[in-house]
Order: C-alpha cells, then sequence, then structure tokens
C-alpha cells in the first residue's frame, strides 16, 4: 500500500519504471529458462549412468521430459515479448564444465567423476530440484504479468512435486523426508 | 548457461511491458517502492484469499476425521498433511489480515459425505487437495501484487506435493502433468 507522503511520480519516472521492471521480469524468465534447460542437461547425464537402476531411470526420464516441457513453455512465453525466437532455437548441448558451473551458479558443488552410487545421482537431482523451487519462488516476486506469474508458479509447484518422486523413490513411505515442510520455497541459493 | 543475454530493444520493451502491467498503477514499479492497490482491488485480494482459507478449512477437518481411520503409513500421511494445512490456514489469515481483510471463521460442520474404507477417504482428500490446487492457482492469477502471488505459491507447491501421495496412495500414476492444475 502507498503512504499518502509519497510524491507523485512524473510520467518520464513512469515510463523509467515500465522499462525497468519489463527489463527486470524478462532477465527473471531467462534465467528460469536457462535453469530448466539446465536441468534437462543434468537428468539427461542421470538417465545415462552405468550406475543409476532401470527404475532410477524411467522416473529421471520421466521427469527430464518435463522439465523440457517447463522450457519450452517459458520459452514461448519469452518468444512473445522479445526480438528472437528462443522456443525454436537449438540449445547448444552444454559441456561438463559449464554444466559444473551453471550448478554452482544456484549452490550446488558436483564433480561428476565422483558419482558412483544411483544414491549419489538422486541426492544431485534433488538438490537440483530444491535450486528450482528456489529459483521459481525468487522470481515470482519480479513478475507482474499474471500469465508469466502463472506459469511459474504452476512450474514450481511441479518441481516441488518431483522432489517428492525422488525422495520417494530412494526412503518409500518416508512422509517426514518425501514432504517435509508445509511452505515449499526450496534452497536458499538459487536465483 | 546455453541462453544468451540477448538485448531487447526500447520499444519491444516498452511494448511488451504496457501489456504487462495493464490494470495496475505503477508508482515505483521497478523499484521497491509500495504499490497504490485500488479499494475493489483490495476487496479481490480478500475473497480470493477467503475463497482458499473455507477449502483449507474443509480440508484440515477431512483430514482430521480421516487420519485415525487410514490406518499404518495412510495415518501417519494424513498427520503429516494435517499439520501442513493448519499451517497453511495460518499463513492466509496472516495475509487476509495484511490487505486489512477479515478471515473467515471454519464452519461448525462440514458435510464429507460418509466415505466409507481406505480408498474412499483417499479419494476424499485427493478431491480436497484438487480443489486447493484450483483455488490457489485462481488467486495467483488475479491476485493484486507479486509479493502476495509469491507467498501463495510455497502452499501451492505444497498441497502439489500431497497430490502426488495421495495418488500413489490410492494406486494410481504417481507423477501427474508437467503444469500442475486442478485437473491434473
Amino acid at each position: 500500500m502507498s503512504r499518502a507522503s509519497d510524491p507523485p511520480r512524473s510520467r518520464r519516472q513512469l515510463l523509467a519504471d515500465l522499462v525497468r521492471a519489463a527489463a527486470g521480469e524478462r532477465r527473471r524468465l531467462l534465467e528460469l529458462l536457462a535453469s530448466e534447460r539446465l536441468a534437462v542437461a543434468v537428468y539427461g547425464r542421470a538417465v545415462a549412468a552405468a550406475a543409476v537402476t532401470p527404475g532410477g531411470r524411467l522416473l529421471a526420464g520421466r521427469i527430464e521430459t518435463q522439465e523440457r516441457a517447463h522450457a519450452l513453455a517459458l520459452a514461448r512465453l519469452l518468444d512473445k515479448s522479445g526480438p528472437r525466437r528462443l522456443s525454436t532455437r537449438r540449445s547448444t548441448p552444454l559441456s561438463t564444465r559449464a554444466t559444473v558451473d551453471a550448478l554452482a551458479g544456484l549452490g550446488i558443488a558436483v564433480r561428476f567423476s565422483a558419482l558412483r552410487s544411483e544414491r549419489d545421482w538422486f541426492r544431485l537431482l534433488e538438490q537440483l530440484e530444491g535450486a528450482l523451487v528456489g529459483a521459481c519462488y525468487k522470481a515470482l516476486r519480479d513478475l507482474s504479468d499474471p500469465a508469466s506469474a502463472t506459469l511459474v508458479a504452476r512450474i514450481m509447484a511441479s518441481e516441488a512435486q518431483h522432489s517428492t518422486l525422488l525422495f520417494s523413490f530412494r526412503h518409500p513411505q518416508d512422509i517426514d523426508l518425501d514432504v517435509a515442510v508445509g511452505l515449499v520455497t526450496g534452497s536458499a541459493e538459487s536465483g | 548457461m546455453v541462453s544468451p543475454q540477448e538485448p531487447a530493444t526500447r520499444r519491444a520493451v516498452v511494448c511488451s511491458s504496457a501489456l504487462a502491467v495493464a490494470g495496475l498503477a505503477l508508482a515505483g514499479c521497478g523499484s521497491r517502492a509500495p504499490i497504490r492497490v485500488s479499494a475493489d482491488a483490495r476487496e479481490l485480494d480478500v475473497k480470493l484469499l477467503n475463497d482458499a482459507l473455507a477449502i483449507e478449512q474443509r480440508s484440515i477437518a477431512a483430514y482430521t476425521v480421516a487420519a485415525p481411520l487410514l490406518g499404518g503409513f495412510g495415518s501417519k500421511m494424513a498427520g503429516q498433511f494435517l499439520g501442513q494445512e493448519l499451517l497453511h490456514a495460518g499463513e492466509l489469515r496472516k495475509l487476509i489480515k495484511q490487505v486489512r481483510g477479515y478471515a473467515h471463521s471454519p464452519l461448525s460442520h462440514y458435510d464429507l459425505g460418509h466415505p466409507r474404507g481406505r480408498d474412499r477417504l483417499l479419494a476424499l482428500l485427493h478431491a480436497l487437495e484438487r480443489e486447493q490446487i484450483g483455488a490457489y492457482l485462481a488467486a495467483i492469477a488475479r491476485i493484486s501484487s507479486p509479493d502476495l502471488r509469491q507467498s501463495l505459491a510455497p502452499i501451492l507447491a505444497n498441497d502439489a506435493q500431497h497430490v502426488t501421495v495421495l495418488r500413489a496412495q490410492q494406486g494410481l500414476p504417481a507423477m501427474t502433468a508437467p503444469f500442475v492444475s486442478a485437473s491434473e
């Protein structure tokens, strides 16, 4: 709510506010798109990892498909307001170094060579989902467009479901772990 | 990162931002100055939050009844989810107070039908969670400020997790569609 003492803003100031807000929103959505594409890359590695069991591979593959859908939806949303089409552009496969750096940007430290068991891979995926939830949560504060915000909220909820699926796979019927908290905001480092 | 940060022309940014902010007064938007909310917008905020609160209160009643009847893991699950729904209701009351509204009290009685047996109880809880998801998505789409949307999203995410577990308990595929919705 505004305070009565705030001076009225000029048209120039309002226009500058609009431009700044829109640029900020677009930047947030681009960051989320990059995070979803990163998730696709990491899940792809998990699916291909020899240490992951057939059951784990099936689950990871299904989640990877959903992350692709998230990325496509964000790209299409950005296409509506940007100068270049992102949804039809082929994204360059991430190198190992780029993937590790991008994960570090989300607060996740990993050496792929050190992932020797399914447990190792799933712990990475669980951290990743926490980071994705956190990125969506932080982005929502900067999204004034209801359509963008609704999409991001739906994606955030989907990432929370992925967390539950991953935890349930390794800890069946451990509800304290599978659905640990009532207000799901993800990892603090992300975004 | 894969996506390049492309430069946006000033014209494209202004055009898209004009669409994005239609209906809102943007005094201070982009900075952290407070946003003016009209009385009508505030009234709608209160209604949307109370609509969500009403469904939470109904769910609380259902989980309270179902928890001792489900047995085993079901009881533990229902107890965990009951605690979380109570937290959600508390959060909604805080938000309603924040927008200077009046939070509706729970009803003295809820007609939950007569679900008999584990399967029907789980189906009832599942239906209520889906109703909650619908209410939160409706609120997020129409509520007046990004701050309020951000406050609702963690509750929506938790209810989506509830749906995942409830589906698995009913022998349904735990995974739903990639974009959470009331219809799954």
